[in-house]
């Protein structure tokens, strides 16, 4: 939470970094630091005068972003030195002869630069946001509905393999005393309270069989279904629950490559404003905001509706260049299951479950792991591999 | 909080019963607006945010609809939810 506030701040930070990487000027950083941002800093005279030219277009770059920004077609900037080793401001754009750049920003040259693969977040939607690997970098793509070599990673296709076919979201790897386990829904892994638990419990396939042409595979098999929190279909619920039972060297900790990484194993509660992001089988990695906490309501299932309180209700939305630019899709069929991560820290935060059209409902993480920790001989923690 | 302003979440816990069964309603959550920490009711597809009698404020806190459409958890995916290609 404290990291909101510096946002902006470690924005401006990274490009100075990335400065003082291109330029490999073997002086430190640091003295750049608390000066970045004023526009008439000193430059530290330790610095070589390439190093000083450099500083000087970022400092003109970033007085110019937000004139630059309101250009249609401009994608991003950046600074780097032409043939000659001067300095120049760089302007990204997604389509060529952007009408109204400036020849040159206090004195450094200013060169567009057309280019379609300048991305700033992955697209949301179905299937939209696994689209693949780093732009341009000519890794090969990534869809979580693939199969996996083991461990695999979270936010990819689960199921289990019974007769019924269908796929959700593998959330985390979870550990306690007593094992190692995969996080999903209870409506992915138990197949709304029918699933066999152990002994024999339900063997859980990656890919979901969804994704697997309906066809089960005891190769593909994962881990075995260990427990579920029950839906209650007259009463109250707080939560939409299951565990697998699983080993390091069949689950991993982190996401596939385009994904955020590794969730912290500390949790984070929700609060209004608050950003997250998750990695799921459908839309891949998406952003959103906490919309509200305390939600209670029902809840549409194949069994009928079910009442849900203390829920965490969130708004998909879509941002570029740090900043929101319109709501977009967080969640789509198949992504249940889903952890749900502040979008600063990697702090789980909620597990996925439902939603409608335009928003999409969690459970608390710390309510989840609470309620499946009997099973667990206590102490169930995500784990991040440390 | 006896005899003092209640909380934002006890002005909404004494209304959620109620509230829960209006037609339209689908849920409810405390959240954060311009103002301040605000109780948003949230609305089914066939509703809007005049047809549905709520008032706008609760305890002094204001009451804010949001038309989210209904819920489920039908993000599990099926096979007759395959999404386009």
């Amino acid at each position: 939470m404290t990291q909101r506030g510096s946002r902006a701040t470690g924005s401006r930070l990274r490009q100075v970094l990335v400065g003082c990487v291109m330029t490999a000027v073997l002086v430190t950083c640091a003295p750049l630091f608390a000066q970045v941002g004023k526009v008439d800093m000193q430059v530290p005279a330790l610095l070589n005068l390439k190093a000083q030219g450099l500083v000087r277009a970022m400092i003109a770059q970033e007085d110019h972003n937000p004139q630059l920004f309101r250009l249609n077609g401009v994608v991003g900037t950046a600074v780097g030195v032409d043939e000659n080793g001067t300095p120049i401001v760089k302007v990204f754009t997604d389509r060529a002869n952007v009408p109204g750049l400036p020849r040159a920003l206090n004195g450094f040259k200013v060169k567009s630069v057309f280019d379609g693969r300048f991305f700033a977040y992955p697209k949301g939607g179905n299937g939209g946001g696994n689209g693949g690997g780093k732009p341009g970098s000519g890794e090969p793509s990534v869809d979580p509905r693939d199969e996996f070599p083991r461990p695999v990673p979270i936010g990819v296709s689960v199921s289990p393999d019974i007769n019924s076919c269908y796929a959700g979201t593998l959330g985390c790897r979870l550990r306690s005393s007593s094992g190692y386990f995969m996080l999903s829904n209870n409506h992915v892994l138990a197949n709304e309270n029918t699933g066999q638990i152990q002994p024999g419990g339900d063997p859980i396939q990656q890919p979901g069989l969804l994704d697997s042409s309906c066809v089960t595979s005891a190769s593909k098999s994962i881990g075995v279904l260990f427990d579920f929190v029950p839906i209650s279909f007259s009463g109250t619920n707080t939560v939409d629950a299951a565990i697998a039972l699983t080993s390091t060297s069949e689950t991993g900790t982190g996401t596939p490559s385009n994904g955020y990484g590794t969730p912290t194993s500390s949790i984070v509660t929700a609060y209004p404003g608050q950003p997250v992001m998750k990695y799921g089988r459908t839309t891949g990695q998406t952003y959103g905001t906490v919309d509200a906490v305390n939600w209670s309501g029902y809840i549409g299932y194949t069994n009928g509706n079910a009442y849900f309180t203390g829920q965490i209700i969130i708004r998909g939305e879509a941002t570029q260049r740090g900043k929101k630019i319109r709501y977009s899709q967080f969640s789509a069929g198949g992504d249940s299951g889903s952890l749900i991560v502040e979008g600063t820290s990697r702090a789980p935060v909620g597990l996925l479950f439902a939603g409608s059209s335009t928003f999409t409902i969690a459970n608390e993480i710390g309510t989840v792991l609470d309620e499946l920790e009997s099973s667990t001989s206590g102490n169930l923690t995500i784990d991040d591999g440390n | 909080m006896p005899g003092g302003q209640p909380t934002i979440l006890q002005a909404l816990d004494s209304q959620r019963p109620t509230w829960i069964d209006l037609a339209g309603v689908v849920g409810m959550g405390i959240g954060h607006g311009p103002q301040g920490p605000e109780i948003r009711v949230y609305l089914d597809g066939q509703a809007t945010a005049e047809s549905v009698e709520l008032p706008d404020t609760l305890h002094g806190f204001p009451v804010v609809r949001v038309v989210s459409g209904a819920f489920s958890a039908g993000d599990r995916q099926t096979e007759d939810e395959q999404p386009p290609a």
